[in-house]
């Protein structure tokens, strides 16, 4: 189970290896007293850290590699945790400690930064308020100046700039990225021996993420510092760890050098996991390419700019004919604008063009903010486009409402993020299954029959027929969510980040269902996918052709293939390039 | 800020408006309400009643005499029919005792309220939470002019520890009316405290959930500060809003019921007392008065919300 | 109660799959099972319903008289002695604790009992049409406001305030006064002044914002879920959407609020009739004996014992029963309650994406 490199039961055997391990975690034992009975989240784990070392510990959900991070931290107790073992912080005790102590100790000698910035930090203080607290909380010879003083000095060491207005926002006022900074430099503020770090980017766009993980690693660089890295993402991992501990069920599966298991990884559960971060072959064209693709195969040096002219630019109106045919969803330089505080109109699409053909799988990629979201609620008509035209196969829907929407609604699906919002908690699988069916008037007697079938096609089976969707996992609900998007027969699927919700493993499980589903086709024609999401691997794992968005804009359009070898515009170059890469075979593999 | 008041106001003067046209008509569609009749007096001559429904504009169109009546409103020369005595000097003349009320019961009520509050979610799921979780509902489900019956029975007719109602003026006899008050406000507060104390037990338990108290802790603070300046902090808010709306409520004659067991002559009692008699101006006003009180609190509640909590905007 | 303490968020638990097709009301029926004060107090106010139900049994069985007999001149034995029903100076005789003037009499020498328990009909009675208009109105006010925003939201919204601003009391008051006088003659529907159905529609329609905010905010927040939009995207209509995919979600909001609305129906029947607005003589109702009895204290204080402990029994069981009822259903129902009043902040929302 574990290697014990420990030496937690034997007091001052080495006084030189003791000095190097900051943290000394032996046998940790964390279980819960729920309504189902004991749960055993954390079941004998042993483990250290060393000074200015980064411990990285890696789980999917469920894991209990959180449960690690707050029951170093005292943090477990008040949840009413049972805990055994011993836990070690240099020459503290810190299972045995009492809460007076443990409050000594938290935020000057171990800190912690979480997972989601805005839920952690205080919505009605002032951020530099909230970092001065943990300052004098533990140096009550600071005065308030003193340690606001201090305050903007950690947010400009963190990198926010402008530090000396910002410590006066709230945490409301700033970007993800910035409160996320705002977190680290409180953790900071006492400067602690031991950082524990919880799924810090795991909130944050791919550029902010590169930043923050550039952060750390200059603060191991800099300090005697030893962190550990809580993350379920195997690529932060590669960038950052020194050594990394892999969890599965409590239990502590594999642990050694970074380099080592990410190269060759000893234990099975290791090898899937990596398996499923590798990024897929790129996908090769197939039958039907993208319009710009079949027209201008090549020229212009490649470059599949979509310059607002849209399709009218690029293609001669003769091949705009043909196109007409096989183009299943056409969008002609649509825009959205809300109306914002204060009178602002914020322009969230700004012309867009883009088509996705019969059969065709077309990916969608930008950062949060990018108008991914609207764009495609604007495409399937949920929202209405402010200028522009959509266009199904062939006719004009920019403004179709009611029953001329009908055969529309039929065609053109829709896949969710959140697989727990987009499932009605009320209803069980069958009823939610047979709304589509009732659209599609298919005869009542026939419902049952028919929802079981959906069932299997996406890897279910007719026992969940009867469950809720709270009884379902993560990856099942979005299994019956693309089951409800395939009652109605439809000729597209739009996907908006069906899989960003989902564990590395499920993700690329739901990824196959998702390839599979288009091979085999829908009983009586192709199936295309419009596909959407932040997640560049994502996307280039299933697409024909890819689109790149940024403020609201197509900044880039082409196949996958030549997208990802020689990307034209500068912030796909970027987006690429943030974008983190396993070392070793994985690399090698693509 | 600027458009945020303007458009209150508006709201506010519309609300008001309906109000007052409700307030009219229901008055003006009873059966039995022709108030000539009642003010001529019982003997009088059908050409008495006549006489005395032209001289007050009972004969003209009721759009016409809504007008005039809210005409008089305004300009404060409004007279009830009962009496003939002017209707705005009465309700002056009747705020004192409801003021002192309201006052003396929202202190009251807010501290007692706020610290079973806490004290309950503190303890949560223990024997302490559990008492003061039965004492609210008892409190929640009696009727204020039931507990102040009882409270004049037993404190002040059996054991003649106070005075059996009645009002005396705070500048008069200061300790007078602090005895004078004490039921009054006991008997007003008791429901409030049991409400108030079961929404900030559920809000702070809420707020204890939330992350940015589990960061407060991971920073090392003492439990008393995590739970002063993060917790409370962020579940008073709620309840700062709730008692601005309940004690205009309560300024603008809310507690008629109490107000009349203990005869405080307070503006409640002053309505009941014309709403019996189906005197429309009296009724009208004090109406239009707590309807006042509630939408410029209510406006007053928004504006400190944004201020206590700043991620709302008073835009919308 | 949840198992867990409070404070900080539930363990990451890795429970195994629980048998399948256990409904959100099949776990709350079974936390509901298991809540001991709950079923008690639900059980107490039933026990009460029941006994009202039965007044004209101990009526005519027990106590031998009606709600409305006089007997002010008779004489009753209790224990050997022959005592007034009302003395001369105008004293009733108190509890007897015998059939005859179990609970005493009043100063019209009736039968305090046989009043309480047809009085007890009489504000349950009010108690249950009141909250069941207050429920009819609040779902269609609120569901519509909330789901179909813009103008209907505009003009619902103000329609909540006016009430909302109007006193409770005082419009229940100028209400049931003018009413009293003449009853209500709407054309179709004619009213008599005597009839319960005006306390009852009065009180129902004066707690109409207090549901129908919430629900509004409920609603609001519904209709941005994604499977509202998974619904709109299947093509289905707005009232197939109410009806299918928004009111499920909000029966439990409703079921919550139904406990609390007829407790608060009770009380301020009970106020009303007190200031002469509600039930009127002879009909009793707890509130106008409580009145009664309070006009004439101190001399007979179990005028008002008798109807006030009656009233905080049927209201305290129905409060309880309603604390635990929301407890099983939804722990976070609590939160909504206080929302009522205000719009609060999506305090997750600005994480998630989208600008």
């Amino acid at each position: 189970m574990s290697d014990a490199s420990v030496s937690g039961e034997a007091p001052r055997a080495d006084t030189a290896a003791r000095a190097a391990e900051l943290l000394d975690v032996a046998n940790l034992r964390v279980s819960f007293d729920t309504e189902a009975g004991e749960v055993r989240a954390v079941d004998g784990v042993s483990f250290a850290v060393r000074r200015g070392e980064v411990l990285a510990l890696v789980g999917e959900s469920g894991s209990g590699k959180s449960t690690i991070g707050l029951t170093l931290m005292g943090l477990t107790r008040r949840l009413g945790a049972r805990m055994s073992g011993a836990v070690r912080l240099e020459e503290e005790d810190l299972l045995g400690a009492s809460e007076r102590e443990l409050q000594a100790l938290r935020g000057r000698r171990m800190a912690m930064v979480f997972q989601d910035p805005i839920s952690s930090l205080n919505p009605v203080q002032r951020v530099g308020w909230q970092i001065s607290e943990q300052i004098r909380a533990h140096q009550p010879l600071v005065n308030g100046a003193q340690a606001l003083e201090q305050a903007v000095e950690l947010m400009d060491r963190a990198g926010i700039a402008d530090a000396r207005s910002r410590v006066r926002a709230y945490p409301h006022e700033l970007s993800g990225g910035m409160r996320q900074r705002v977190m680290i430099a409180m953790a900071l503020s006492c400067e602690p021996g031991l950082l524990i770090a919880d799924e810090p980017t795991t909130a944050l766009d791919v550029t902010t993420q590169a930043q923050i993980l550039a952060q750390l690693r200059e603060l191991r660089e800099r300090t005697e510092m030893g962190i550990l890295f809580i993350t379920h993402d195997l690529g932060v991992v590669a960038e950052l760890a020194d050594r990394i501990l892999v969890m599965r069920g409590g239990q502590l599966v594999e642990q050694g050098e970074a380099d080592a298991i990410l190269q060759a990884p000893a234990h099975p559960y290791t090898q899937s996991l990596l398996a499923a971060y590798a990024p897929r072959p790129v996908r090769s064209p197939r039958a039907w390419v993208g319009p710009q693709s079949s027209i201008t195969p090549g020229a212009a040096g490649g470059s599949h700019y979509s310059t607002g002219l849209g399709i009218a630019g690029e293609a001669p109106l003769e091949e705009r004919a043909q196109l007409q045919g096989r183009a299943l969803l056409q969008a002609r330089e649509l825009s959205v604008t809300f109306r914002g505080s204060r009178r602002t109109r914020v322009q969230v699409l700004d012309s867009v063009s883009l088509t996705l053909g019969e059969g065709e799988t077309l990916g969608v990629v930008g950062e949060s903010g990018a108008g991914k979201t609207t764009l495609i609620r604007c495409l399937i008509r949920l929202t209405d486009a402010s200028s522009g035209t959509i266009h199904f196969r062939g006719q004009d829907i920019t403004k179709a409402k009611g029953r001329q929407l009908t055969p529309v609604r039929r065609d053109l699906q829709m896949v969710f993020q959140d697989s727990h919002a987009s499932l009605n908690p009320r209803r069980r699988v069958e009823w939610i299954l047979q709304t589509g069916l009732r659209l599609r008037e298919v005869p009542h007697a026939q419902w049952r029959e028919r929802a079981t079938e959906l069932l299997e096609r996406v890897g279910l089976r007719a026992e969940h027929l009867e469950r809720y969707p709270h009884e379902l996992s993560g990856g099942e609900r979005q299994r019956v969510g693309i089951a409800r998007a395939l009652s109605c027969d439809p000729r597209a699927l739009v996907l908006d980040e069906p899989v960003s919700s989902l564990d590395a493993t499920v993700r690329a499980q739901v990824l196959d269902l998702l390839v599979r589903l288009q091979e085999e086709g829908a009983p009586t024609r192709p199936l295309s996918y419009l596909l959407v999401s932040h997640d560049l691997m994502v996307v280039r794992g299933v697409s024909d052709r890819v689109a790149v968005m940024r403020n609201g804009k197509v900044v880039e359009v082409g196949p996958t293939e030549e997208l990802f070898r020689a990307p034209q515009h500068e912030y796909t170059q970027a987006l690429l390039a943030a974008c983190l890469k396993l070392p070793g075979q994985v690399r090698s593999a693509v | 800020m600027a458009g945020f008041l303007a458009r209150r106001l508006a709201g506010m003067a519309a609300v008001l408006l309906a109000i007052s046209l409700l307030t009219f008509l229901i008055f003006q569609v009873i059966p039995g309400g022709d108030p000539a009749v009642r003010m001529a007096g019982r003997l009088a001559t059908p050409q008495q009643v006549q006489d005395v429904r032209h001289a007050w504009g009972f004969d003209r169109p009721v759009y016409d005499q809504y007008l005039t009546t809210m005409e008089k409103v305004l300009n404060g020369s409004v007279v009830s029919y009962s009496q003939q005595i002017n209707v705005e000097e009465e309700i002056l003349r009747s705020l004192p005792p409801t003021l002192s009320l309201a006052v003396g019961a929202g202190v009251i009520w807010l501290f007692f309220g706020v610290l079973f509050g806490v004290l309950s979610a503190i303890t949560a799921g223990r024997f302490v939470d559990r008492s003061l979780t039965v004492v609210a509902l008892v409190g929640v489900s009696t009727p204020a002019f039931f507990l102040g019956a009882l409270l004049l029975y037993y404190l002040g007719y059996r054991l003649e520890l106070l005075p059996l109602g009645g009002y005396v003026h705070l500048t008069s006899d200061p300790w007078g009316w602090f005895t004078h008050m004490l039921m009054p406000w006991l008997a007003l507060s008791v429901a409030f405290i049991g409400v108030y104390a079961r929404v900030l037990r559920s809000s702070v338990l809420d707020t204890m959930g939330e992350d940015y108290v589990r960061t407060a802790h991971a920073k090392g603070l003492s439990e008393r500060r995590v739970l002063v300046r993060h917790v409370l902090r962020n579940s008073m808010i709620p309840i700062v809003t709730l008692w601005g709306l309940d004690f205009a409520a309560v300024v603008g004659g809310g507690a008629i019921v109490i107000e009349s067991v203990f005869d405080l002559h307070g503006v409640g009692q002053y309505a009941a007392e014309s709403i019996a008699r189906l005197d429309v101006p009296p009724v009208l006003v004090v109406t239009l008065l707590v309807a006042c009180a509630v939408v410029v609190l209510g406006a007053v509640v928004d504006i400190l919300y944004a201020a206590l909590d700043p991620r709302i905007r008073l835009a919308r | 109660m949840t198992p867990l303490r409070p404070g900080m968020r539930s363990p990451p638990a890795t429970k195994g799959p629980p048998p399948a097709g256990r409904g959100p009301w099949r776990l709350a029926w079974r936390r509901l099972a298991r809540s001991r004060a709950t079923l008690a107090f639900g059980g107490l106010f039933l026990a009460v319903v029941v006994l009202c139900l039965l007044a004209p049994v101990y009526a005519h069985d027990i106590a031998h008289t009606g709600p409305n007999d006089n007997h002010i001149t008779e004489t009753v034995k209790v224990g050997g002695k022959t005592l007034e029903v009302v003395s001369p100076t105008g004293v009733p005789i108190g509890p007897t604790w015998h059939s005859r003037f179990f609970l005493g009499a009043d100063a019209n020498g009736r039968d305090v009992a046989v009043r309480l328990l047809y009085g007890g009909r009489n504000s349950l009675e009010i108690g249950a049409i009141a909250t069941l208009i207050t429920m009819l109105l609040a779902v269609l006010i609120g569901t519509s406001a909330g789901y179909f925003r813009g103008v209907t939201d505009g003009v619902l919204s103000r329609l909540l305030d006016v009430i909302w601003a109007f006193p409770p009391i005082l419009l229940g008051v100028a209400l049931g006064v003018a009413l009293a006088v003449g009853g209500l003659d709407l054309g179709v529907v004619k009213l008599h002044s005597g009839s319960l159905l005006l306390p009852a529609l009065i009180v129902g329609v004066v707690f109409v914002p207090y549901v129908a905010r919430p629900l509004r905010g409920q609603v609001l927040s519904l209709r941005r879920r994604e499977f509202v939009d998974a619904a709109r995207v299947q093509g289905r209509g707005h009232l197939r959407i109410l009806a299918e995919e928004i009111l499920p979600n909000l029966t439990s909001t409703i079921v919550v609020f139904i406990p609390l609305m007829l407790a608060n129906a009770i009380l301020l029947e009970a106020g009303l009739s007190y200031l002469g607005a509600g039930v009127q003589d002879p009909n009793p109702s707890w509130g106008t004996m409580l009145a009664e009895g309070i006009r004439l204290t101190p001399g007979a204080i179990h005028l008002v014992l008798a109807p006030g402990l009656m009233l905080v029994v049927a209201v305290l069981g129905v409060n309880v029963f309603g604390d635990g009822l929301r407890d099983a259903l939804d722990p976070r129902a609590g939160q909504r309650a206080i929302a009522m009043r205000l719009p609060r902040p999506t305090t997750a929302g600005a994480a998630v994406e989208e600008a």
